[in-house]
């Protein structure tokens, strides 16, 4: 059986992210820029696309995207299951599986949020989630549902909090290094770290992602129509997907060493296994944070760490570019570029391996995306910038 | 929150609630193998019943996590921000875990603390919801 071993390749990317309410077309039109901007970076008419692959519940469906980008024949549209990010590296899997199969040549895959026309992120990932179970306890918000998770990492499994700090930071770090980043030019200190509201216990303000409006796209061609066209192709070396027995959706009886997880033990496994690489092959990580804790389960799940190392791994100076042991989040992430369900995070993962990232690491040869951690269905892929032979 | 919620239970795990409104924590057993399931189950993965009985449980436990909520998200009114939320080992079943609140906001909650249940009823989005209030004993 053929593996996607670079068989495809990120050929263009666009993002277009504004400030929450602040969009100036409603969300359909800004993901129809964002696809342009893709289609313009590869250099590809986008009448040429013929497929479309999503996560998240992404209520913009393809086929009302071809009048615009004058479509001829659409091939091939999907979604992955799952109400948070959890799915958008799986995104990646599908127009995989559609390239590689011959159903489509030129696949988007995309996200588009725009508060006005489909409300709150928040409030749409929970009406996926939520239940009576939890209504009667008043846990009603992702953050939540993750910040109980967090709370049994740090004071059961002894993970410290300053580990969680140590993503924020890292993020903020490269945020404000970001000309593109909602934090560009601003740095948090400790003190601003620790001082900011509590919303749900271990969690500050700061450990949180803030939904912005915007959208993104990323167009996928085979490896070889890749090289025709005007950038260098990111090329995709894996995609993992699922959930193992004992997690997801279940009322919180994940099993006890998966409960404080980000839900990646099967699928982190999976994908070491597609491509053949280990963590130490990995150069430069965009780790989806929703929430601070999530990131740092996340790391672990994949292996960079053990969980009775966090404290000496999550230290700013070993996530942060150019020199760190793994950078992670360069643009800033959700947490301090900008939060439009993750895409964002996909398309650094491309300018990493571009050479094109406001903080690049040098000759970055690898880049794992991790998708949103803590969901019931999560899923990581690497781009790598040479198909392996 | 403008979520819309799910209708009140999956279905298979409707008698829960109705064991809740009858003032008992039931559990769900299934009449095959005796294994217990949580949450609900239609069909038992382990021996392939599709019937279970409901085995009352002793509303006593021991705090698996929590978090104090300090932002009001638009959960029930009942639950005014600061509180804290638990998920809760049962002692009769260490495998079940149930979600509910502390009845003390300002508790020094801890992992492993046992708690003791008393059920309720909380208003959400038009609906009577049965909840757990926990305390700690």
């Amino acid at each position: 059986m053929q593996g996607i071993a670079g068989n495809i390749a990120a050929a263009g990317i666009g993002l277009r992210q504004y400030k929450r309410g602040t969009a100036p077309m409603p969300e359909r039109g800004v993901l129809i820029g964002a696809i342009i901007d893709a289609c313009e970076d590869a250099g590809l008419a986008p009448s040429e696309i013929d497929g479309f692959a999503s996560f998240g519940d992404d209520q913009n469906e393809p086929v009302r995207l071809m009048p615009d980008l004058g479509i001829k024949d659409l091939r091939w549209c999907s979604t992955v299951f799952g109400g948070g990010g959890g799915g958008i590296a799986a995104a990646i899997g599908q127009a995989a599986a559609a390239i590689m199969t011959g159903q489509a040549s030129a696949v988007v895959v995309y996200r588009a949020l725009v508060q006005g026309s489909s409300g709150r992120l928040s409030a749409a990932v929970m009406a996926h989630h939520l239940n009576s179970h939890m209504a009667g306890a008043g846990l009603v918000a992702p953050a939540q549902m993750c910040a109980i998770r967090a709370m049994r990492l740090f004071e059961h499994h002894g993970v410290p909090p300053e580990a969680a700090e140590a993503i924020v930071q890292a993020c903020y770090y490269h945020g404000s290094r970001n000309p593109e980043a909602v934090a560009y030019g601003k740095s948090i200190s400790h003190e601003d770290y620790e001082k900011s509201r509590i919303i749900s216990e271990p969690f500050h303000l700061f450990d949180c992602s803030r939904e912005n409006d915007g959208a993104g796209a990323v167009l996928f061609v085979s490896a070889e129509k890749a090289r025709d066209l005007k950038k260098k192709p990111a090329y995709v070396l894996g995609v993992a997907q699922g959930a193992e027995k004992g997690w997801g959706d279940l009322l919180e009886n994940d099993d006890a060493d998966q409960y404080a997880t980000a839900g990646f033990k099967s699928v982190a496994r999976h994908l070491w296994d597609q491509t053949g690489l280990r963590p130490d092959d990995i150069d430069v990580a965009q780790v989806y944070e929703n929430f601070s804790a999530q990131a740092v389960a996340s790391i672990i799940d994949h292996g960079f760490c053990r969980i009775e190392e966090a404290g000496d791994f999550f230290r700013l100076e070993n996530l942060i570019a150019p020199s760190g042991k793994l950078p992670i989040n360069t643009s800033g992430g959700n947490i301090a570029q900008g939060f439009v369900h993750g895409i964002g995070m996909m398309i650094e993962s491309v300018r990493q391996i571009r050479g094109d990232s406001p903080n690049q690491v040098p000759e970055a040869k690898t880049c794992l995306l991790a998708g949103g951690p803590g969901a019931p269905i999560v899923s990581s892929a690497i781009f790598g910038s040479e198909q392996p032979d | 929150m403008t979520a819309e919620i799910e209708a009140l239970t999956s279905g298979a795990d409707g008698p829960y609630f109705e064991g809740l409104k009858a003032g008992e924590i039931r559990v769900q057993k299934c009449a095959g193998c005796s294994e217990i399931h949580w949450p609900a189950v239609f069909r038992c993965p382990d021996c392939g019943s599709w019937e279970h009985v409901w085995q009352t449980v002793s509303p006593e436990g021991r705090i698996f996590s929590w978090t104090r909520t300090w932002h009001a998200f638009g959960g029930p009114a009942a639950h005014k921000p600061p509180f804290v939320s638990v998920v809760v080992s049962l002692l009769d079943a260490d495998h079940v875990r149930l979600i509910g609140t502390l009845d003390r906001p300002d508790a020094a909650v801890a992992i492993g603390a046992r708690v003791r249940a008393d059920i309720t009823e909380v208003d959400f989005l038009d609906r009577k919801i049965p909840t757990l209030i926990w305390s700690l004993v």
